[in-house]
């Protein structure tokens, strides 16, 4: 492969970033939610850390 | 006679520079401690792989091809994408995700930290590398050997092996490139300040519901990325159950090393000569440095960002831990905050940034490929 600026190529990857990196916010921002609601939920319930042997 | 020593007459130059590449490899795991358990094989295999005639790859003789093992190897375990997803059964056993429970919000500095991936893939667009190939060099800002080697696998990228390289090269380097970059993006002040660390309990049961939901969310949303994010979970289940204690060890151990032999001499069925010796392979070294150097730079820009808002601050080299080097980051994260101020332990902090790292990465991963394909 020559090594070469190609424009046209790089004009088509401004939306592959923009929606990638939302992509990527919008997916972990939804665990996020999750995380809270299930602490949220069982806070208190189940063992916890400290009453389980660690392998 | 002559038939004999007729094969020292194929030696080439470009097969003698990859026998030195493969000895500097050697040379850091062992001497350096350089990412030992890949580095060392994929060295090793590089040597194997670029003997004239090896039988170790495929070679067309007199006209028959003669299949040779690492192609085989690469066949049964690489190109349908097996030895990464394995090897994440053992990594999921081996992350304790506590601290990220305990503190999800760090989850924000996993996707802010996986910017490198995406810059450098219009980096590389833009010096006229197909978008396969870029997307394929940008996800070594994964800073996740099996997810490089998913998405370049995936995209069936010319450049696999220099991809592979990188990745793991980086991930090597990850406390000599990451602390220069975060002390020139921030100041003193910022470096110091303290986040006091709130022990909370998380209940087994959120250990155990986390791994499964969040397959399902990360399947949802970013499908491409479920087999990768299924088996970094399923491995975490079996070390979140309890009553899986010895399947949970051997994926951590036994399943992980037996994995990491094979894939690392395997990759080197990429790394002949006439596949690696190009100023394209030297083009993509360079644009992993500027993937990790800009994940590095997304993950402490947008904990300044998070500050501007926040009025529990945060220490913005925790943001840079969010990439997805796993241990490595967060451990270099807690050095450069002892070394700013030895009261300052920023560790739990950081732990909870990098294996947010580790589930973003993936989603990164997945994202990329579903973008791309419809450009392509």
């Amino acid at each position: 492969m020559n090594i070469h600026i190609d424009v046209e190529n790089f004009l088509k990857t401004p939306e592959v970033v923009l929606f990638g990196m939302l992509g990527v916010f919008i997916a972990l921002l939804v665990i996020y939610g999750a995380i809270l609601l299930l602490s949220k939920a069982f806070s208190g319930k189940g063992k916890k850390d400290s009453d389980v042997t660690k392998d | 006679m002559a038939d004999i020593f007729s094969n020292v007459l194929e030696i080439r130059w470009e097969m003698v520079l990859m026998w030195i590449i493969g000895g500097v490899l050697i040379w850091l795991a062992i001497a350096k401690d350089m990412e030992p358990t890949l580095l060392l094989p994929m060295g090793f295999g590089a040597i194997l792989a670029n003997l004239p005639t090896s039988g170790a790859v495929t070679q067309i003789i007199n006209g028959n091809t003669e299949v040779g093992v690492l192609d085989v190897l690469f066949n049964a375990g690489i190109a349908n994408e097996l030895f990464p997803l394995l090897l994440f059964i053992g990594i999921g056993a081996m992350i304790d995700f506590g601290p990220l429970l305990s503190n999800p919000k760090m989850l924000l500095f996993g996707a802010a930290a996986q910017f490198g991936i995406f810059f450098t893939f219009a980096l590389a667009a833009l010096l006229g590398f197909d978008l396969k190939d870029a997307a394929s060099i940008g996800i070594i800002g994964a800073a996740d050997g099996p997810t490089s080697i998913f998405v370049a696998n995936y995209f069936n990228s010319n450049y696999i092996g220099a991809i592979i390289v990188a990745a793991y090269s980086y991930m090597a380097l990850v406390p000599i490139i990451q602390p220069p970059v975060i002390r020139l993006i921030t100041t003193k002040k910022e470096r110091l300040i303290r986040m006091p660390y709130e022990q909370k309990n998380v209940s087994t049961t959120v250990r155990i519901l986390f791994p499964i939901i969040t397959t399902a969310i990360v399947g949802i949303l970013a499908p491409r990325s479920v087999a990768l994010v299924g088996f970094l979970m399923f491995g975490n289940l079996l070390r979140e159950c309890k009553v899986l204690r010895i399947l949970s060890d051997s994926a951590q151990k036994e399943l992980a090393n037996l994995v990491t032999i094979l894939l690392g001499i395997t990759i080197a069925s990429k790394m002949r000569y006439d596949l690696f010796v190009k100023v394209d392979t030297l083009i993509i070294i360079l644009l992993g440095l500027v993937a990790f150097v800009f994940d590095t730079i997304g993950g402490v820009l947008f904990a300044k960002f998070l500050n501007l808002f926040s009025k529990k601050k945060i220490n913005p080299m925790v943001g840079a831990a969010g990439i997805s080097a796993f241990p490595m980051s967060s451990r270099v994260i807690h050095k450069m905050g002892l070394k700013e101020d030895p009261t300052n332990f920023l560790l739990m902090h950081a732990a909870g940034a990098n294996v947010a790292g580790q589930i973003a990465s993936v989603v990164a991963g997945g994202v990329m490929i579903a973008l791309v394909e419809k450009l392509i």
